[in-house]
């Protein structure tokens, strides 16, 4: 019999077999069971004898707790619930019962069953932690907090109770809350290594790494080597940037589990960050190796693979040291002559000038044919208006078109020089990062295209009233060619001046639209000073734009001889203008270059 | 040779004047490539500005007996509108350089193909950057000014740029800022010290590092 008995203690007894025995042999089964550790057993055997005694609590208490162990939560369950049914007024039954209905997931159920307990006298602490656990997962975090309260206030020295409300106020990310939770639970109950590692996780949340850092610390001198202290001593000491003292922790963790996978990884970046590229690929081989179908652990490779063929290439260049030391085979350079420098200048200038057309071109293809047209729309409409509004002829000639196109060329190139010029640095200061290339070679080649487009446009206006039957070309060019070059030289002062002071505020570009009004106004475009009233010629003979249309209309029509051109006026307004103009870019020109 | 001769340059920020660097005189001598070491916002690319005559002195003078290139790599000047091949041929004229030598230069070396012929904004940022290290390479500067190497397109590529770079650097001279050690490492053979305002020049990179990482301790502490 004893041995048929043994026989059974180790295999596993059905539920038939079970139900043909005698209670007492059950008893005796169940001791054997329990001695041997047998979870199934144990769950049979005392389900059979809670089924026999079916009015005995403490035999259905036994089954259900056997039940939990062997993981069968619904038969645990129905046996808690009839030890409740026979003991209802038995708080450790009902504990019991509340807690499996909050395991299986009934935390109302779980609820029901504590609230009067709770406000009895009977409640405990751990009552109190079991309604918390449950509204919790009820969605009320407020209810919880306060029975959480109540636990600590029935038995302040609960540390679950401490380390529960810090871990609420932590769902909700309320750092500074639960680390001072944890250091409450602290002052109540002591310190242990579990309050010292859950305040560490707060603080390293809150941002505080150097508290969190001491009270890992703490934490692992009453637990020297807990692998998952040892982890989060590692993730502090890695956001604090102690990259060595991080991978002193790796490398024990490693000597304590060197299957230990997780720092195996850590340890292979943070000796990438190192720049020891041979160990990492040491260690990343070894994952690899455990887990050769892992992605992550396989891109990594690849990456360090890549980043070592990497370094080879600066090891190709990795000689040039050595090379220097033997001394350059390039000789010293003179300074610079005046040739030399002067060269240098056309090659920036010839380069602006070549871009400055493609620029235009490339950014509106009709770039050089607007230069072309505006113009002549801006004649065109000047003399409709006059042709019919003014029944007397033009002052000069019998074309009002004519007249009024000899005074817009000159007026055209001059503000067309002023107005790009002006621009020029503001508009470009990205070429000024090229070292070679200086204000005044951005000034120097604007005029240059905008002098270009004004002969241009002058000859193909020309080549039109010629074809009209009309004389289109100046009857004495070289005063037109005069005119021309002392506005171009006027436009190229006043645009330096302009460009020089838009550096210092937009007020300068204003300015520049005023004066050109002025100029358009007074000018005599539209009228011949000599037949002014004297004391408005007075005033028109100061403007200087006003000797340059006289002297064009000298060069186009021939016969005419302005009385109101002062030849050594406007020559000395040109070259003083041009001087200040020049003055005033050379000593900006350091300005311009400093990064806005 | 650069002469730098008692050069003062200091620039306005929200925080007040910073000084980069405080009357200095110094010399990049020829046959030589310099490091130069310094603490973040000592001014080191400012340096290399002042270097290029890209930024100008608050005070004193700068002379330059040599072709100094733009930063290595910079592609700020090239306008958008522009392709690949008008922007190469503005930098070619406005140095003076072989028109054609440069452009053979660029085109084999940058590997834009039909790209070289289409506006520069059309450039993805690695297209760009290849275009003005192969324009930088082309041009025949007698030192080159390297801000961080930054590292552009595949290995191959990287294999050649490196290849390239160190045939130029036979004759020219490299004056470079580079936050990594290793890099200055291995182009360089003297080191310079920024620090508040005032540059030391090593013999050897070896002992810049040395003299930079004692400061960058005490500015920890």
């Amino acid at each position: 019999m004893a041995a048929d008995q043994s026989h059974n203690t180790d295999a596993t007894l059905s539920s038939e077999e079970v139900g043909g025995l005698r209670l007492g042999a059950l008893h005796g089964l169940y001791t054997a069971a329990t001695e041997t550790g047998h979870l199934a057993n144990c769950a049979t055997i005392s389900a059979e004898i809670a089924k026999r005694r079916a009015d005995n609590a403490g035999w259905h208490r036994v089954a259900s707790q056997a039940h939990i162990d062997i993981g069968d939560l619904t038969t645990a369950l129905k046996f808690a619930e009839t030890t409740h049914i026979l003991e209802p007024q038995h708080v450790g039954h009902l504990t019991f019962l509340a807690a499996l209905r909050s395991r299986t997931g009934d935390y109302s159920g779980a609820v029901t069953l504590l609230l009067p307990l709770a406000s009895s006298e009977q409640a405990t602490s751990g009552v109190y932690l079991q309604i918390a656990n449950a509204v919790s997962n009820l969605s009320r975090p407020d209810l919880a907090i306060a029975m959480i309260k109540r636990a600590i206030k029935v038995d302040p020295s609960n540390v679950g109770a401490g380390m529960m409300m810090a871990s609420f106020h932590a769902r909700a990310e309320n750092w500074q809350a639960a680390i001072d939770a944890m250091i409450g639970t602290e002052a109540r109950c002591g310190v242990t290594e579990q309050t010292r590692r859950a305040i560490s996780g707060y603080y390293t949340q809150a941002g505080d790494l150097k508290a969190a850092l001491r009270a890992i610390d703490d934490a692992l001198l009453r637990s020297p080597g807990k692998p998952e202290y040892l982890l989060h001593r590692f993730g502090v000491l890695r956001r604090l940037d102690r990259l060595e003292d991080a991978l002193a922790v790796l490398l024990e963790m490693l000597e304590i589990d060197p299957k230990n996978l997780w720092a195996r990884r850590q340890a292979v970046s943070v000796y990438v960050e190192f720049g020891t590229i041979e160990k990492a690929l040491q260690h990343g081989a070894f994952l690899v190796e455990q887990e050769p179908n892992n992605d992550e652990y396989l891109n990594c490779m690849r990456h360090l693979l890549e980043v070592r063929t990497g370094k080879k290439l600066a090891d190709a260049v990795g000689d040039l040291p050595s090379v220097k030391q033997m001394g350059s085979s390039r000789g010293f350079r003179q300074a610079p002559s005046f040739r030399q420098q002067c060269a240098a200048m056309v090659h920036v200038i010839s380069a602006l000038v070549m871009r400055e057309i493609l620029v235009r071109n490339g950014r509106n293809r009709l770039g050089f044919f607007w230069a072309l047209v505006e113009p002549l729309v801006h004649v065109s409409v000047l003399a409709v208006i006059f042709q019919f509004t003014i029944r007397t002829p033009p002052p000069l000639g019998d074309s009002f078109f004519y007249f009024y196109f000899t005074g817009i060329a000159p007026y055209l190139l001059l503000t067309r020089v002023t107005q790009q010029v002006g621009h020029s640095v503001m508009g470009n200061r990205s070429v000024l990062e090229v070292p070679v290339i200086t204000p005044i070679d951005l000034a120097i080649s604007k005029m240059i295209v905008e002098v270009f487009t004004a002969i241009v446009v002058v000859l193909i206006f020309g080549v039109i009233f010629q074809s009209l039957g009309q004389n289109g070309f100046p009857i004495l060019p070289g005063k037109v060619l005069a005119a021309f070059m002392l506005a171009a030289t006027f436009g190229f002062g006043l645009g330096m001046i302009f460009a020089s002071l838009v550096e210092f505020g937009r007020l300068a570009e204003t300015a520049n639209v005023i004066l050109m009004r002025v100029f358009y106004l007074t000018g005599g475009i539209f009228f011949l000073p000599e037949l002014l009233p004297p004391m408005f010629r007075e005033i028109v003979t100061w403007n200087p734009f006003m000797h340059l249309v006289a002297l064009t209309r000298e060069g186009y029509y021939g016969f005419y001889n302005s009385s109101a051109l002062s030849l050594p006026y406007i020559f000395t307004v040109a070259i003083v203008v041009l001087a200040i103009g020049m003055t005033l870019l050379w000593a900006v020109s350091p300005i311009m270059r400093v990064q806005k | 040779m650069i002469y730098f001769r008692n050069v003062s340059k200091a620039y306005r920020t929200r925080k007040g004047r910073h000084l980069v660097l405080d009357n200095q005189s110094f010399d990049f001598e020829i046959g030589h490539n310099y490091g130069i070491l310094g603490a973040n916002g000592a001014g080191k690319s400012t340096l290399l500005r002042l270097v290029s005559g890209a930024e100008p002195v608050s005070r004193g003078r700068i002379e330059r007996r040599v072709r100094v290139s733009f930063p290595l790599g910079f592609a700020g000047t090239f306008n958008g509108y522009l392709s690949g091949r008008q922007n190469a041929k503005f930098l070619a004229r406005a140095y003076g350089a072989d028109l054609q030598k440069v452009l053979d230069f660029v085109w084999d070396f940058s590997e834009l193909e039909a790209y070289f012929d289409m506006p520069f904004n059309t450039y993805s940022s690695g297209m760009k950057a290849k275009l003005s290290l192969g324009l930088s390479l082309a041009i025949d500067f007698d030192v080159y000014l390297v801000d961080e190497v930054t590292e552009v397109g595949d290995a191959r590529f990287r294999q050649k740029s490196a290849e390239a770079f160190r045939s130029r650097a036979r004759q020219s001279d490299i004056i470079m800022v580079s936050h990594n050690p290793n890099t200055i490492k291995a182009y360089c053979d003297r080191g310079a010290v920024l620090n508040n305002g005032q540059i030391e020049f090593y013999p050897t990179v070896e002992e810049a590092m040395k003299v930079h990482s004692k400061n960058m301790q005490v500015t920890d502490e």
